[in-house]
């Protein structure tokens, strides 16, 4: 029991950096994941998040399963890939996948924010005509691309940091 | 070694998550637990104040009673609970936003094609249903099922008693955007000077004070008021983005016909949905005047929210008025803007508390004022019957909501009593009301009544004098979507399918269709 204790710490102090940014990874995907729905609770709707709190703890579990597995996936395919070029192929389609959610998050938060409904059928009736645009640059919109930007760029540090980490075996 | 690794860092990611998920929970339970003391130690002192007191369970404490303060609050605490419980789903905020984006997209580019692929026929039950409601289909033509003789299900029903318009008379409409009754209801919110004018004008015309708006949003609600007609592909499953297919019977194909001069003046955008093209290609309109026209005055009117602003709208409107030669009768069409979300604010009013949806009815308000003081002096007061409505009801959007919380009976977004006055040359039938159940589709038959103009048609809706006594008013939706099962769902979908296939089709209308008025 103690060999394998010993061994477990000598893993973890030898590879300290992949497993804090791992832990880091998930921390960041689950913020931003739970933060969406507490942040459109707390200034989109006139209900606090205790109104919704079962509602609420099954979706923060819900997505910190998500954010465990999927922090636990890209390290296990950095660990496990060893040409460069794979590895820059991961970090493109987590960043893509994260983009893309970012996106839907974006117009979706709006959405809720200004009309009080999902993105839904009334959205697409609108979302191709100029006059929608005005939503785009009101002070709230604004608040939102700079979190999304906040929020993607810290992920392209931690994938960044995880790709030297593990190329460069230090 | 790598094994071990992803092993390792898979059990740390999954701690750390625990950790996150530890923290709210007993963030969420603190919250819960000092939330419940609040209230425990609200119902302890309750208690210990009614102790002795054996009025079957009615805790009155006459200490809160006299202090007026505590009353209010304790009775405004009570009053948004309730509204929390009983009018809305907070749930809708805890739903994952990735799955409904993809939902709707599917929805609303694939569904309504499926939907819509083929005709469906009605059986006799649901026709007898439709009856029933005051809808006749196939009296005259299986292809254009809502084609019949007469605007009169009945003509021996035709009302004598009702204010007379002389085909001739110039028709003014204006349709103000989101307004819900409520809004002039100033004793019940307590916004006193909220809508003055549009209040005093309401006090000086024959009001119907039951109305309620069969459609939204504006399209729809536009097509219901004009075209009599239940208008619905963008109802979930489909969009206003779709140029409207289909062409209905408005009043303006009715007046042209009669030789009136046909206007429409919009603050919005005159490409929106193709309106333009819709009104002046389909619908008998000379002229559309949107607000790429009316910005050319003022450019800076389209600041904020969508099109230009009312105050430019009523500007360009008394303009227009007064440079009109008046060689033919008029029908003019008017529609604001500003109640539109993200609100237009030109002026606030005082007791509005930075509320921008009030702000805006007091701008739209003010801008009406102006048209109004105009047309009171004007040429037109005397040969000019001016009807104000709205296009439907409030929104559910956050402004409304933050208003009408303390009002809970006077919640009904998107489909609620709506105000529609009818000012008649020389203001006779000043503040005459009828209080008859009717909806917004209603308006067409019922001025066509007032006109003694009768003819073919494909209309919903029913004279308020002469016929909507006779059928109760339906609900809005022509399918109940509330606690289906599977033979309703299939029910709910072949009548969707009914409603679509027209539209798309242009089955409203037979396509040869002239206006022969009798």
């Amino acid at each position: 029991m103690n060999s394998i204790l010993s061994e477990i710490k000598l893993i973890v102090v030898e590879n300290r950096n992949i497993t804090v940014l791992g832990a880091a990874l998930t921390l960041l995907l689950a913020v931003y994941l739970i933060g969406w729905h507490y942040t459109i609770i707390t200034f989109g709707s006139f209900y606090a998040v205790l109104d919704v709190a079962d509602s609420f703890i099954r979706r923060a579990i819900y997505y910190l399963l998500e954010s465990a597995i999927i922090a636990s996936i890209v390290c296990a395919a950095m660990i496990a890939i060893k040409k460069a070029i794979f590895k820059k192929i991961v970090i493109g389609i987590v960043l893509f996948l994260f983009a893309g959610s970012e996106i839907i998050r974006m117009f979706d938060w709006g959405a809720l924010y200004f009309n009080g409904n999902h993105i839904d059928s009334n959205f697409w009736a609108h979302a191709f005509y100029t006059d929608g645009l005005v939503f785009l640059y009101t002070k709230e919109s604004i608040m939102i691309y700079a979190t999304a930007i906040i929020f993607f760029v810290l992920i392209l540090y931690i994938l960044k940091k995880m790709y030297l980490y593990t190329s460069q075996g230090r | 070694m790598k094994t071990k690794l992803t092993i390792i860092v898979t059990i740390i990611n999954c701690t750390v998550a625990l950790a996150i998920g530890v923290s709210i929970y007993s963030m969420m339970s603190r919250g819960g637990f000092a939330r419940q003391g609040h209230a425990g130690q609200q119902t302890a002192g309750s208690d210990a104040r009614t102790s002795g007191n054996d009025s079957i369970g009615v805790n009155f404490d006459k200490k809160i009673l006299m202090d007026r303060d505590k009353t209010m609050k304790s009775i405004k605490s009570m009053n948004e609970n309730f509204f929390k419980m009983k009018n809305d789903d907070p749930l809708i905020y805890t739903r994952l936003p990735e799955r409904e984006f993809f939902n709707s997209l599917f929805s609303y580019f694939f569904l309504t094609h499926i939907l819509s692929a083929k005709a469906v026929t009605l059986d006799k039950k649901t026709v007898q249903g439709f009856k029933k409601d005051g809808m006749l289909l196939y009296s005259i033509d299986q292809k254009y099922p809502f084609m019949k003789k007469s605007i009169y299900l009945d003509r021996s029903r035709k009302s004598a008693n009702k204010p007379v318009v002389r085909v001739g008379t110039n028709v003014i409409i204006v349709f103000i955007e989101s307004l819900s009754a409520f809004f002039l209801k100033e004793e019940i919110h307590g916004v006193k000077g909220l809508m003055p004018n549009i209040r005093s004008m309401g006090r000086d015309s024959y009001s119907f004070d039951n109305m309620y708006n069969t459609s939204f949003p504006t399209i729809k609600g536009l097509i219901a008021a004009l075209g009599s007609a239940i208008y619905l592909l963008d109802e979930n499953i489909g969009g206003t983005r779709i140029p409207i297919p289909c062409r209905f019977l408005f009043l303006s194909n009715i007046l042209k016909a009669r030789n009136y001069a046909t206007v429409h003046i919009q603050a919005g955008s005159e490409r929106f949905i193709g309106m333009s093209d819709f009104f002046t290609k389909r619908e008998g309109y000379d002229s559309f005047y949107g607000s790429e026209s009316l910005a050319l005055d003022n450019i800076s009117s389209l600041r904020r929210g969508f099109g230009v602003d009312d105050d430019t709208l009523f500007d360009f409107v008394v303009g227009w008025l007064d440079k009109y030669s008046g060689e033919k009768p008029l029908l003019l069409t008017i529609h604001t803007i500003n109640s539109h979300p993200p609100f237009k604010v030109k002026y606030k009013h005082p007791d509005a508390r930075e509320n921008d949806m009030l702000n805006a009815l007091y701008s739209t308000d003010r801008a009406f004022g102006k048209f109004w003081d105009y047309f009171k002096k004007s040429k037109y007061r005397n040969n000019t019957v001016v009807i104000l409505t709205a296009d439907h009801a409030m929104g559910n959007n956050k402004e409304y909501i933050e208003f009408v919380k303390n009002f809970e009976d006077y919640y009904h977004p998107y489909f609620d009593v709506i105000p529609c006055f009818m000012h008649f040359p020389g203001g006779a039938w000043n503040g005459a009301t009828n209080k008859t159940p009717c909806v917004s589709l209603d308006l067409l038959p019922t001025i066509l009544d007032m006109m003694n103009l009768d003819m073919a048609n494909p209309f919903m809706g029913l004279s308020i004098f002469s016929e909507r006594p006779y059928y109760k008013r339906k609900n809005n939706s022509v399918a109940d979507f509330k606690n289906l099962d599977a033979k309703k769902i299939a029910e709910a979908k072949k009548l969707i399918s009914f409603f679509l296939n027209l539209y798309r089709e242009d089955r409203i209308l037979p396509k040869d269709y002239t206006v022969k008025t009798f």
